[in-house]
């Protein structure tokens, strides 16, 4: 039953999306294209922090790098927009893999740290780099996609994500990657090799937001270092992803939902304080709900139907 | 480069290496006792600056009258991070993961703080224009100060970890947390007080980077970079380490900024970072193996 409800669910959520621009105002469509971008980056996160233990701040990287190689190429050759959002995306997912071998040889504060200083760097590269990049001034891109064609090219990465993630969490690699997360040197000494798994998820994971950054760069039509590498995004995809609940297939989904639309309001009514209130939102989920919403949603409907026997209980450390 | 250019990079380099150690010495306190890595620590380092900035330029505040108000004002952070975040996160697996996440929340309540205090402007603190001339090179006088105030708190640190009981105590728990318990170390007690002395250390780093550069508040997370890639060069729980790794950050931040461009020299504590992990992952001088 439960199946069978999740189905129509689905079904009916792909129609309202295909239809949702008809009878909604282009303020609407902008927003719902905006958010689309968010969810598919909380699932990159997710796929790279969620089911393993590295916690990145860098994803922003590779929206960058997307972003950016998009700008490049079209400024050059006239490329047809969603050949060159495809181009950004591949070459940020060429980029990561010795981006990725050189960071995952780092563990816990050390990664995290070397990925956050691995957009600052990007970024600095992209203000300084002017022959390429033209700097502070930026480059600007033909008004060549509209916002219905980007609209649903969101709409499909988002569907993307959640159908890899989907594949990833019930496949023998997301039982790897999860084994990572548990204990990496136990899933080493059963045979996992973490190396390559780390790896591939970090450049798959790569891929959703450098897609999302080359979306965005046509949405604007211009792009600089300080919107290829935009301030407050990380820590907005990260509040999603962990709200929604780290590792689980629907997390990133319910949360980018909820903060884009929260997010909305605080842009619109509190535009000085929203990081602010982005970072404490963080803090409050966290403290009060550390797995996320999906997880506690289970555990709930988990307990209702089972009234007896052994709730589960958290893992204690080793 | 002759040689007498060359010799003053090297004076200016390790006067903005002495604040870098400083800097460090927060960051590398925390991470030995607590295990934590503070990703706000750069953001209190720019908060402190900040705070340096409006007392100069509202009240005329010297900045070295502002040091001890910066460093209760990073205590008191500090003590309220941990005893409130922090210290509630459940020790299990999960922990370094929280208490990262939780300090990259913290950052940006301090960064947007910040700039809805003071603004979101590059400021600096003109207090000590000029310079000494000794041997035929110029002793710009602010970092002259700057660098004998950083020595100066770094002694005092040493001296209170070396010698004072609550010192030893801290020390204690960053060698072996189970063997301190066991003689009777409150050890929640000396966490909130280690965090609060990081923060402290990080606000006094700050109103003396003040002096030397201008700061603006998105700079703050590239100073948690910088901070931590001294503690990286010079290894884990090692003032001369720590030392020596942010003197040779300083040089080489300031021989960068000579020979290429000010951008360059921004990135190349990042590039610094990874050749030291990649190659020598416990640090020039460090005790424990990545």
């Amino acid at each position: 039953v439960i199946a069978r409800a999740g189905y129509a669910a689905l079904a009916v959520g792909i129609a309202l999306v295909a239809v949702l621009p008809l009878f909604v105002s282009d303020y609407l469509v902008g927003f719902f294209f905006t958010t689309f971008l968010f969810v598919s980056m909380a699932y990159g996160w997710n796929l790279v922090s969620g089911f393993t233990a590295y916690v990145s701040f860098g994803q922003m990287s590779f929206f960058g790098i997307g972003a950016y190689t998009l700008a490049i190429l079209v400024s050059r050759n006239a490329w047809p927009w969603p050949i060159a959002v495809l181009a950004g995306t591949a070459t940020a997912a060429v980029l990561a893999v010795p981006l990725g071998w050189a960071m995952l040889r780092l563990r816990g504060p050390y990664f995290a740290l070397g990925m956050l200083g691995l957009t600052q760097v990007l970024s600095m590269v992209a203000s300084a780099w002017i022959s390429v990049t033209r700097g502070g001034e930026g480059i600007y891109l033909p008004p060549e996609a509209t916002l219905l064609q980007l609209y649903y090219a969101g709409a499909a990465l988002v569907a993307v994500s959640v159908a890899v993630t989907w594949a990833v969490d019930r496949s023998a690699f997301g039982l790897r990657l999860r084994s990572i997360g548990e204990d990496e040197v136990a899933a080493e000494a059963m045979g996992v090799d973490t190396t390559m798994a780390k790896l591939a998820s970090f450049v798959l994971a790569s891929t959703f937001p450098a897609m999302a950054g080359g979306l965005y760069a046509w949405r604007l039509s211009y792009i600089d270092p300080a919107s290829a590498f935009p301030a407050g995004y990380e820590v907005q995809t990260i509040l999603m992803a962990i709200f929604g609940g780290a590792g689980t297939v629907w997390g990133p989904l319910i949360g980018g939902f909820v903060f884009s639309a929260v997010g909305e309001v605080l842009w619109a009514r509190f535009a000085e304080v929203h990081l602010l209130l982005f970072g404490v939102m963080i803090l409050v989920v966290l403290l009060f709900m550390p797995e996320g919403f999906i997880p506690l949603l289970r555990r709930r409907m988990m307990r209702r139907r089972a009234p007896v026997g052994p709730t589960p209980v958290r893992k204690e450390a080793a | 480069v002759d040689a007498r250019t060359f010799l003053q990079l090297i004076v200016n380099g390790t006067m903005v290496g002495g604040v870098y150690g400083l800097m460090s010495l927060g960051i590398n306190l925390v991470w030995g006792v607590m295990g934590v890595v503070n990703l706000a620590h750069g953001d209190i380092i720019m908060a402190g600056g900040f705070l340096a900035f409006w007392l100069f330029t509202r009240f005329g505040l010297n900045p070295l009258l502002a040091l001890p108000l910066g460093i209760a004002a990073g205590l008191f952070v500090g003590i309220l991070v941990q005893r409130f975040l922090l210290g509630r996160v459940p020790p299990d697996r999960g922990a370094v993961k929280t208490s990262l996440l939780m300090t990259f929340g913290v950052s940006y309540v301090i960064i947007n703080g910040v700039q809805l205090l003071w603004g979101n402007e590059f400021q600096t603190v003109m207090f000590l224009g000029g310079s000494w001339h000794v041997g035929g090179l110029d002793f710009a006088k602010g970092r002259v100060v700057a660098f004998a105030a950083a020595g100066l708190i770094s002694l005092l640190l040493w001296a209170f970890l070396q010698y004072t009981f609550t010192g030893r105590a801290v020390r204690a728990v960053s060698q072996q947390a189970d063997g301190a318990l066991v003689c009777g170390i409150d050890i929640p007690r000396i966490r909130v007080l280690t965090f609060g002395l990081g923060m402290a250390l990080a606000a006094a780093a700050g109103v003396l980077l003040v002096m030397i550069f201008a700061i603006s508040p998105a700079m703050g997370q590239g100073y948690t970079v910088r901070s931590f890639a001294v503690t990286v060069i010079g290894g884990l729980g090692s003032f001369p380490g720590a030392l020596a790794g942010a003197v040779m950050l300083g040089l080489a931040e300031v021989f960068t900024g000579y020979l290429f461009s000010a951008q360059i020299a921004n990135g190349i504590a990042f590039l610094l970072f990874l050749a030291v992990l990649l190659v020598r992952p416990q640090g020039l001088l460090g005790m424990k193996r990545v």
